[in-house]
């Protein structure tokens, strides 16, 4: 074999090696790709689950064939619905940590009920949140713990986020109808 | 004197330095594991990919690939994350992303100019290890000594136990980064001094 036949094998070689190492590049990033947006819209799924059972802790039984809708709105992650009864979760941030509440409206739009279903692991403020939250819905005063000037307001822009947010939702329906 | 102390630094603690915003984000135990299996997956894939980049591609083009590479593997993190616990992605999400852009893996990212540099491309992987295990021991800190307790079920209420109860804050994050930094200098200085 001539020395001219060697260098043009030599060069065909590397012609072949590096479509190939390209192929098997794109071919990697496509099935990272792939799985990356399987495990996305599957995660999605099972976070929705996760908020729908969370929610069920104070919508009942109806949290069965509940429907999850994400919103990501201000403080409201999203709501759960099940047969007219809307449950809304909110993260509400405490300093360092993050409390995450849930409360049910009426057909009305009315908070009538509200729970802390995950505490702010750590943060001294979530015990009398989870209080004033659970409140929402009773005839009850608040009380006058020092802490909840800094916990009341948060209560209070969480539920006027979601009395708008129902508004918005109330009427879709009704421009649907 | 500056200059001098500025050619002594090594890399690793320029990566140091540029891992501060982990190191601030990570405020507990959780958040540091999360944070620190995140920045060992970019980095990780970074450097790999930068290693093994076709040395047809231009430099600009390797370092794009390497980093879209590093945030398909962060998609794939936070998903997983987000499976196994909704509400502790819904906490860390935008940290988790974060971690993609920081300096150490912009670094990773880099193709290697050279032979010798391309041979040396698996202490990244190793720098990228330590690092980690670093966030992982810092977060650790912060959290004991914010609230006298590490857990990996979450912070408790800081009680008596607390010595620095600022110290899941960012700005108790500086404070305890500067008191680190100060000492290892401190350390390095004495034993550079015993050298003969």
């Amino acid at each position: 074999m001539d020395t001219a036949t060697r260098e043009r094998q030599g060069g065909m070689k590397t012609h072949t090696r590096l479509p190939t190492l390209n192929i098997l590049y794109v071919a990697a990033f496509a099935i990272v790709l792939a799985g990356s947006a399987f495990a996305s819209r599957y995660a999605a799924k099972r976070a929705g689950e996760v908020f729908i059972s969370s929610s069920g802790k104070i919508a009942g039984a109806a949290a069965k064939d509940a429907t999850w809708s994400p919103l990501r709105e201000g403080l409201v992650l999203g709501y759960a619905e099940s047969k007219g009864a809307v449950t809304y979760i909110a993260s509400i941030p405490l300093y360092t940590a993050r409390a995450y509440a849930a409360v049910t409206v009426n057909a009305d739009g009315e908070a009538v009920s509200g729970t802390l279903i995950k505490p702010a692991a750590g943060n001294a403020y979530s015990k009398r949140l989870g209080y004033v939250i659970g409140l929402i819905g009773k005839r009850a005063e608040r009380g006058g713990s020092p802490l909840d000037g800094s916990v009341a307001p948060l209560v209070d822009t969480m539920l006027e986020e979601i009395a708008s947010l129902e508004r918005e939702r109330v009427g879709g329906l009704n421009g649907r109808d | 004197m500056a200059a001098t102390d500025r050619s002594e630094l090594s890399p690793t603690w320029v990566s140091l330095a540029g891992l501060t915003p982990v190191f601030v984000a990570a405020e507990n135990l959780v958040s540091g594991l999360v944070l620190a299996g995140a920045f060992l997956l970019a980095h990780s894939t970074c450097s790999a990919m930068s290693l093994f980049m076709p040395r047809m591609l231009s430099k600009p083009r390797g370092f794009a690939l390497s980093m879209l590479g590093g945030a398909l593997s962060l998609t794939l993190y936070a998903s997983i994350i987000r499976i196994l616990d909704p509400f502790l992605f819904e906490d860390l999400y935008a940290r988790i992303f974060l971690v993609g852009f920081i300096a150490p893996v912009l670094n990773a990212s880099l193709i290697p100019n050279g032979e010798a540099e391309r041979e040396r491309g698996w202490e990244n992987v190793v720098r990228g290890l330590a690092l980690s295990l670093a966030v992982v021991a810092f977060a650790f800190a912060r959290e004991l000594l914010a609230t006298g307790f590490a857990s990996l079920t979450g912070p408790r209420s800081s009680g008596s136990g607390s010595l620095m109860p600022f110290a899941m804050h960012p700005a108790g994050a500086f404070i305890l980064l500067a008191f680190i930094a100060a000492a290892a200098r401190a350390v390095t200085g004495r034993i550079r001094r015993k050298e003969p």
